[in-house]
């Protein structure tokens, strides 16, 4: 769990609490403190936040409170999960929590946006701070009013009571409008017993579901305000492609447009409609110079090995040269995953109305985006203003997977807005998704493993190299201070006790823009480490679930990874064949496991395979999953469900590869998706471990997805396939 | 000219070189109907056209002119014996949607196809949907409600 920063407890502070007048949703912010968080505290990623109730919290007379959303809802129940954790902390049934979406200046800000898997591990803390120091401040003003002991009050659903007698007060009326400011000492603030929670633990029905049937939700992409123009910006039409000049008469010419606006290389068109921005786009002839020759994928692909120098030691052991020398066999193999994208169904989208009120500029931007906070500074640079005076709003996402971390569509709209003064909306349209974001970068891990004549791994060497993933977000400078690129190596360290172990690392750039997807790498290096236990299990003549558990220690990790895999197996009825296949298919099955934001996750996938036509059918899939306290069990099944039919996709379908210097799809044509007729089964069950943790549950089910489904191939066949998406 | 929509009569401007996808969510404000790919490929844009499962986003405006418009703002109605048409009310019961986006189009084309046949088999049931990408990955509990929504609808499992 993360401490508070001290800088703000450590010392008297003031708390203000803010409630609502009857009509008025007014917001007093007393101190700036409750709007930062701090980046003193580095862990996993997370940033501590800030626990003073004011900017997160508000009382309505009603008696209900409403929580600042800073994380984006993209599908994966965020809101109704930390209302579920402010609900118990106030004593509140969960329907008298509202969640508000908010803007990037009146919310809390919030530098690590909603990635990671990081969510409720960070909020679960400062959210139960938060609240439990608004609970505090209430029933002390509560019995000041009531003229008796704070110790005497009791709350239950929101109602106040003294000596266990229910008395008039409420929330409500406690709070009635004013804004209530106390003086914290420094005195440990009581919190609610684990033990206690009734809302945590509960299947809590989604909060943003309902509008999400009726077609009532607002997406970033359904983004329209009066009078607002439609943009389309110029792209280059190959990898590394650098713009010389374009012709733009013809565009300005075409009906409904209202300008062209040129900028050096960026070209882009406004018009009255969708249609007539993306006709009249097609219409300016531009010169490019082109890389010549064009790039293809093998040379992309020739650039992922680990050259003699360099790679960074990331994880390292014992001594693994001495213990590959004593082994009894040594086995060798090397796996690959293939550049893929998001795919998000929502594309990127962006309305702005960027104009100036006398004499000054103001941006208005909405948007669907990961980080709210970090988009409305991007947006300033790009069009010179003042971050103050750039207002983000964030509504629902259509998917995010990693892909709205960066926003391009609403950068290219806030400059082609800035230029006419008016609203712009860019979305973009597929073929921009496909050629235009940023890819799940090409990974290859190289193993060796030594097994000494008992059948127990006595070294482990392992050289991992990928495409950038979190590197190409950052500035340069920090590539030195990091050494490896941690989000490429998501997963890669195995989980397993050995002797002698060591982990290299390389991250290559390449001329295809890469970046952040689901996990990271934690699918590709999963798939690589697992189907490598796999091939030793076999090796040393052993049953796949007896030789990982004999290679897992009993710290406390090993000991879950242990019942997670004991678990999955007993569900899955391990020990018992499986029933016989149709004709002409072969049946299997696989086991993998992996550790992922501190969440331990055991899959066994069911696969019939076809070796005639090559069909492989992924039947069923069993997952056991320890994330700690678990806040909304449905939730936690829904993003298992949902990381198995990720990861059987990336297993058997998808993949990118460039063809004469662009990516080789440009819509779901040449890059399909899973589809509900490839859909497995999934077999859920959840580890009772309320006592530590809550940690991630976003990306931890798809680290064994691919691994487990590639060794159930092996386990039909005989064959094993190294290289993603499975094909024989 | 003149778009007929969920019932009600809607003034749309001129449909020359338009796509119903656009005119529904830019012009109409409709934007319940979701754009993802423009090919017909992925299916987030299916809307009712006479009652046939249709993508807007391939769909000339011009074309579905004096033709009965349904889309999923409009879909409850056309079940009056509740307040949600029954696909939308088991995609709650389940808890369907993830992000949601995708989930327009999923049950105008389930509640299409119950429309025509009111007992799937799970391979008529996979046939219609298989063209809806849901990249969530929901599939598994989208198989479950829409055998509910049968059930509520009176036909047999």
């Amino acid at each position: 769990m993360t401490t508070p920063p001290k800088r703000i407890l450590s010392r008297r502070q003031f708390l203000a609490l803010t409630g609502v007048g009857a009509g008025a949703v007014g917001l007093v912010v007393l101190f700036r403190t409750g709007r930062r968080y701090l980046l003193d505290n580095l862990d996993n990623f997370s940033f501590p936040v800030a626990t003073e109730p004011n900017g997160w919290l508000q009382i309505t007379p009603a008696g209900t409170a409403r929580l600042m959303m800073t994380k984006a809802e993209m599908g994966q129940g965020i809101q109704t999960a930390l209302a579920q954790i402010v609900a118990d902390e106030l004593y509140l049934p969960l329907k008298q929590i509202e969640v508000v979406m908010g803007d990037s200046v009146t919310l809390p800000s919030d530098a690590m946006g909603t990635s990671g898997s990081t969510s409720v591990a960070t909020m679960f803390p400062a959210l139960r701070k938060v609240a439990a120091q608004a609970r505090e401040m209430l029933k002390t003003e509560a019995a000041r009013m009531l003229g008796v002991g704070v110790e005497t009050l009791t709350i239950a659903e929101g109602v106040v009571s003294t000596n266990g007698q229910a008395t008039e007060l409420s929330y409500g009326s406690v709070v009635g409008g004013k804004q209530i400011v106390a003086v914290a000492e420094d005195a440990p603030l009581p919190l609610k017993p684990r033990a206690d929670f009734t809302v945590i633990g509960q299947a809590a029905p989604r909060v943003d579901i309902p509008a999400k049937v009726v077609g009532g939700a607002r997406y970033g992409y359904d983004a329209r305000l009066p009078g607002m123009q439609f943009g389309k910006v110029l792209k280059p039409p190959t990898l590394d492609a650098k713009f010389k000049s374009a012709d733009t008469s013809a565009a300005r010419q075409a009906p409904g447009v209202i300008a062209v606006v040129e900028e050096g290389d960026f070209v882009g068109v406004i018009a009255a409609t969708q249609e007539a921005a993306n006709a009249a786009l097609a219409l300016i002839a531009a010169q490019w110079e082109e890389r010549s020759p064009l790039w293809q994928q093998a040379e992309i692909e020739a650039m992922l090995v680990p050259s003699a120098l360099g790679g960074e030691v990331i994880k390292e052991g014992g001594d693994v040269n001495a213990g590959l020398r004593r082994a009894a066999q040594t086995i060798s193999a090397d796996y690959a995953t293939p550049f893929a994208t998001h795919a998000t169904l929502e594309p990127q989208a962006g309305l702005a109305h960027v104009r100036q009120e006398n004499g000054q500029w103001r941006a208005e931007v909405w948007t669907a985006t990961q980080i709210p906070t970090g988009l409305s500074a991007q947006i300033a640079r790009t069009i010179g203003l003042k971050t103050e005076d750039v207002i983000v709003y964030n509504e629902f996402l259509g998917g995010g997977f990693g892909r709205k971390v960066q926003n391009q569509a609403a950068l290219e709209a806030a400059r082609l807005s800035k230029a006419i003064g008016q609203p712009v909306r860019v979305n973009w349209d597929r073929s921009e998704e496909f050629q235009h974001g940023y890819l799940r970068p090409p990974v290859r891990n190289f193993l060796s493993a030594g097994l000494d004549a008992q059948g127990r791994i006595v070294g482990w060497d392992q050289r991992q190299v990928s495409g950038l993933v979190l590197f190409a977000f950052f500035p340069a400078p920090l590539r030195l201070v990091f050494g490896s690129d941690f989000g490429a190596t998501r997963g890669a360290v195995p989980a397993y006790t050995f002797e002698n172990h060591r982990t290299t690392a390389w991250y290559i750039d390449q001329p295809v823009a890469t970046g952040s997807w689901r996990g990271l790498g934690l699918l590709p290096n999963v798939f690589a480490v697992e189907s490598f236990m796999d091939e030793l299990a076999q090796a040393a003549g052993q049953d796949p679930l007896a030789f990982r558990l004999a290679h897992l220690g009993d710290e406390p990790l090993g000991r879950r990874l242990k019942r997670v895999l004991e678990k999955v197996t007993q569900r899955a009825n391990w020990s018992q064949p499986l029933p016989i296949p149709a004709s002409g298919w072969k049946a299997g099955r696989g086991l993998a496991c992996s550790v992922d934001a501190k969440t331990v996750v055991a899959q066994v996938a069911e696969v019939a395979v076809n070796e005639a036509t090559g069909a492989i059918k992924v039947e069923r899939v069993y997952c056991a999953l320890d994330c700690g306290l678990v806040i909304n069990p449905d939730g936690v099944r829904a993003q298992i469900e949902g990381n198995v039919m990720w990861g059987v996709g990336s297993a058997l379908v998808e993949e990118l590869t460039v063809v004469d210097g662009k990516l080789s799809a440009s819509n779901f044509g040449q890059y399909p998706l899973l589809t509900i007729r490839q859909a497995p089964e999934v077999v859920s069950e959840l580890i009772d471990n309320p006592e530590e943790g809550p940690y991630g549950i976003g990306e931890p089910p798809l680290g064994p997805v691919a691994a487990a489904v590639s060794n159930a191939v092996f386990n039909a066949t005989g064959k094993r396939l190294r290289r993603l998406p499975l094909r024989f | 000219m003149q778009l007929t929509i969920n019932g009600q009569t809607y003034e749309a401007g001129d449909l020359t070189n338009r796509l119903l996808v656009y005119v529904l969510r830019d012009e109409l404000g409709l934007t319940g109907t979701r754009f993802g790919c423009g090919a017909g490929l992925c299916g987030s844009c299916t809307v009712w056209v006479d009652g046939q499962a249709t993508r807007s986003c391939i769909t000339p405006a011009l074309q579905v002119v004096g033709k009965a418009l349904t889309t999923i703002e409009g879909l409850a109605d056309t079940y009056p014996a509740a307040e949600l048409h029954p696909v939308q009310q088991a995609f709650i019961d389940l808890q369907v949607p993830q992000c949601g986006w995708c989930m327009s189009g999923q049950i105008m084309t389930a509640a299409a196809l119950l429309n025509h046949t009111p007992a799937p088999t799970d391979e008529e049931l996979l046939t219609a949907l298989k063209k809806n990408y849901c990249r969530c990955g929901t599939y598994h509990r989208i198989k479950l409600a829409v055998r509910q929504a049968a059930n509520t609808m009176g036909g047999a499992a």
